[in-house]
């Protein structure tokens, strides 16, 4: 029963992503991307990773991809305008990403055991064990996350006021 | 710690400021903070870990803060009034300084991975940000989009890296990546091996060493020069105490691997950069190449053993970023007076300002590496140590690059010498010429008493 | 997990990180190339969670959080950069923006 919901949430995962990258139009890139987000929040919960799932769907699929919206709208690009690049740069992209695909499942062949496993710890998942670790382990970087976005926040107001004031 | 406190409320403070347009009152009161702070880590050494070890200041960064937040002090008295010359909001760009500087010092401190990357990623997307604070010129957009998308491109790279050794070790903390590999026979885990190269290769990349410096002349030479002078300087150094105490902390055991790719990437990057640097017209793209090659010196002193490694490169980090800071403030006066960013801009410098040139080619002499000025012990330092620990050949080809790095230093201070009547003189103001003189002076007593650093 | 083993999870991960290297390589557009570097930071954060569950360590969990995060404020960021440029240049496609070599 797993395997199935495994496999037919990695083949959509992958479907997807290939669409992602190849879709001409900006709109179904996001759209598409959308539903690799849905998939891999799938897998999470797959995983037992409840509380990253939703907030997977909630950050991803519901502000980060609006965003993304939002400006493709504001720029008019949902039209099929973007000019292909020479084949041959396309073909070395391919072979850049083949080769690392090539070097990183060697690597996991000969690491990882093959062994089915049975999740140790089938609870971390949840709200309440996630959150002690967070509040426990992990204040100080929840604390610097909050410069990190007042970082992005004010750096969005500066390019804005600098095009303004010119 | 106190520090990121202190500077996090700044960069709020001066926004709640802006709001109210007190301008002239966030640049007293940045300088203020900065000189106050400056004040009580030299009188204060700070000790300690905090948070679950989330940070951990000890005697081997301490003086990296010092060294840091002079910096930031310097920098911000010599482009005091880019602000205005800008047309920058004051508030938010002192602001994004303010964030930036607490990004550096998060990562000098770092013990625990997370906090490495949540650092690193404050200074770069503040970096993202000022590096467009010359919106009409094209070149300055230009290196903001290249900078955002090839910095958001090495994050992918290095979570992958921090991804994969935490499947290995189970943790974040650099103290127990250490204690679980160590448990771990040299070459039987590819997974670590792999994770740990992928780690390299971003920090390589913020590090701006070949093959992964693409970025950085396009950023250096479109970005204003205040900050392109804040990235060489300040940024460069903090990435480079990222380095050292993560590689130092962590890594020692996997050590063989890691090492020889580390060893590949220094001698790619003093050879390139030098060479590249040789044939640049454009004076901020000559300093970019010269800062790779600078980042390259520096990294040698990441593959020696703990203690004086950390010595060797904050000496070259603090020797280099007084000497680029020097320059990039004069250039950024030549810039003013409406000259073009080419070294000849350099000719006839001497007759009308011969204060500036002299400056100038004492820190370009630092640069090089001639004995009166910090930068000859800086590098002695540096190779001698990297020759102890069994790095002949790397030192062999330090040394010939920088020989080869020579000529395109002393052509600018032959340029500057060379005499033009068409020169005319350049204002200079006080705090300009105070900080200035105290950075080229700071660079000789340093080369006259090198144990004053240590 | 029945006979999925983590190195299901593994492939599955380097084959979308790979596919969202092959997007930032071959795409001229910059927020396509956004887009393929945000399944570049899904394809790890897939893996982080794989990890985190098989060992039973809930601290892979946490570091998804934060790297959920970071990606909005780089997105944010990086719109606001791209929203920039098109105002300025009339487009975004990078193969345009060389006024200096790349």
């Amino acid at each position: 029963m797993i395997e199935i919901a495994f496999f037919s949430l990695s083949i959509l995962a992958v479907i997807f992503a290939i669409l992602v990258i190849t879709a001409k139009n900006p709109v179904h890139s996001v759209l598409f991307l959308v539903m690799t987000f849905f998939s891999i929040a799938g897998h999470f919960v797959l995983l037992n990773a409840q509380f990253i799932a939703v907030v997977h769907v909630i950050v991803y699929a519901g502000a980060i991809m609006v965003l993304f919206l939002f400006v493709i709208m504001l720029m008019n690009l949902n039209k099929e305008s973007e000019p292909a690049k020479p084949l041959w740069l396309k073909l070395s992209g391919v072979i850049t990403s083949g080769l690392l695909l090539l070097v990183l499942t060697a690597v996991f062949r000969k690491t990882v055991d093959k062994t089915a496993h049975v999740l140790p710890n089938p609870d971390i998942g949840l709200v309440k064990n996630l959150g002690m670790t967070l509040f426990n382990d992990f204040l100080l970087p929840f604390e610097l996350s909050a410069v990190l976005f007042l970082t992005a926040m004010v750096g969005a107001v500066f390019i804005g006021k600098v095009k303004a004031g010119n | 710690m106190n520090y990121i406190y202190i500077f996090t409320g700044l960069g709020v403070v001066s926004l709640f400021l802006g709001l109210l347009e007190k301008e002239k009152l966030i640049k007293y009161l940045t300088g203020f903070v900065l000189l106050i702070s400056l004040g009580i880590i030299f009188t204060l050494d700070e000790k300690g870990s905090y948070f679950n070890q989330m940070l951990l200041a000890d005697d081997l960064v301490n003086p990296m803060l010092k060294v840091l937040l002079f910096l930031g002090l310097c920098h911000f008295i010599l482009f005091y009034n880019t602000g205005e010359e800008f047309k920058l909001p004051t508030a938010e760009y002192t602001a994004l300084f303010c964030f930036i500087l607490v990004g550096a010092i998060v990562v000098t401190l770092e013990f625990n991975l997370v906090m490495l990357f949540l650092g690193i990623e404050i200074i770069s997307i503040g970096l993202y940000i000022i590096a467009a604070g010359n919106i009409q010129d094209e070149k300055s957009r230009e290196a903001s989009l290249k900078y955002f998308l090839m910095g958001s491109f090495s994050t992918g790279i290095f979570l992958l890296g921090i991804t994969f050794i935490y499947g290995v070790t189970g943790s974040f903390l650099l103290s127990d990546i250490k204690t679980v590999s160590s448990g771990i026979p040299e070459g039987s885990s590819p997974l670590l091996l792999l994770g740990t190269l992928l780690i390299l290769s971003g920090l390589a990349f913020k590090a701006s060493a070949v093959p992964f410096h693409f970025w950085t002349p396009d950023v250096y030479q479109g970005s204003p020069t205040h900050v392109t002078a804040f990235m060489a300087t300040l940024v460069k150094a903090s990435v480079l105490f990222a380095f050292i105490r993560l590689f130092n902390q962590a890594f020692l055991v996997t050590s063989q691997t890691w090492q020889n790719s580390l060893w590949l990437i220094i001698a790619l990057t003093v050879t390139l950069g030098n060479v590249t640097a040789l044939y640049q017209t454009s004076f901020k793209r000559m300093l970019a190449y010269s800062s790779i090659a600078h980042a390259g010196y520096m990294l040698m002193g990441v593959l020696v053993p703990e203690d004086p490694s950390y010595k060797s490169i904050l000496f070259y980090a603090l020797s280099y970023s007084l000497a680029s800071l020097t320059l990039f403030g004069i250039y950024f006066l030549l810039e003013k007076k409406g000259k073009a960013d080419a070294l000849e801009s350099f000719r006839g410098l001497a007759k009308q300002n011969p204060e500036l040139a002299v400056l100038a080619a004492i820190s370009l002499s630092s640069m090089i590496g001639l004995p009166p000025a910090a930068g000859f012990f800086a590098k002695l330092n540096i190779f001698t140590q990297a020759f102890i620990n069994g790095y002949t050949l790397l030192v062999a080809i330090a040394l010939i690059t920088s020989l080869i790095g020579a000529f395109y230093y002393l052509r600018v201070i032959g340029l500057m010498f060379k005499m033009d009547n068409s020169v005319e003189k350049i204002h200079v103001g006080l705090p300009f010429r105070l900080i200035v003189w105290v950075q080229v002076i700071l660079l000789i007593v340093f080369g006259i008493f090198p144990a004053l650093i240590q | 997990m029945g006979s999925i083993s983590i190195n299901y999870y593994l492939y599955l991960s380097s084959i979308l990180f790979a596919l969202g290297i092959l997007g930032v390589l071959t795409r001229r557009n910059a927020i396509i190339i956004l887009m393929s570097i945000e399944l570049m930071l899904n394809a790890v954060n897939l893996l982080m969670v794989a990890f985190s569950a098989f060992m039973g360590d809930s601290s892979g969990q946490i570091f998804v959080f934060f790297i959920m995060l970071v990606a909005a404020a780089e997105v944010t960021v990086g719109l606001s950069i791209v929203v920039m440029i098109y105002k300025h240049n009339g487009s975004i496609d990078i193969n345009l923006i060389d006024k200096m070599k790349w």
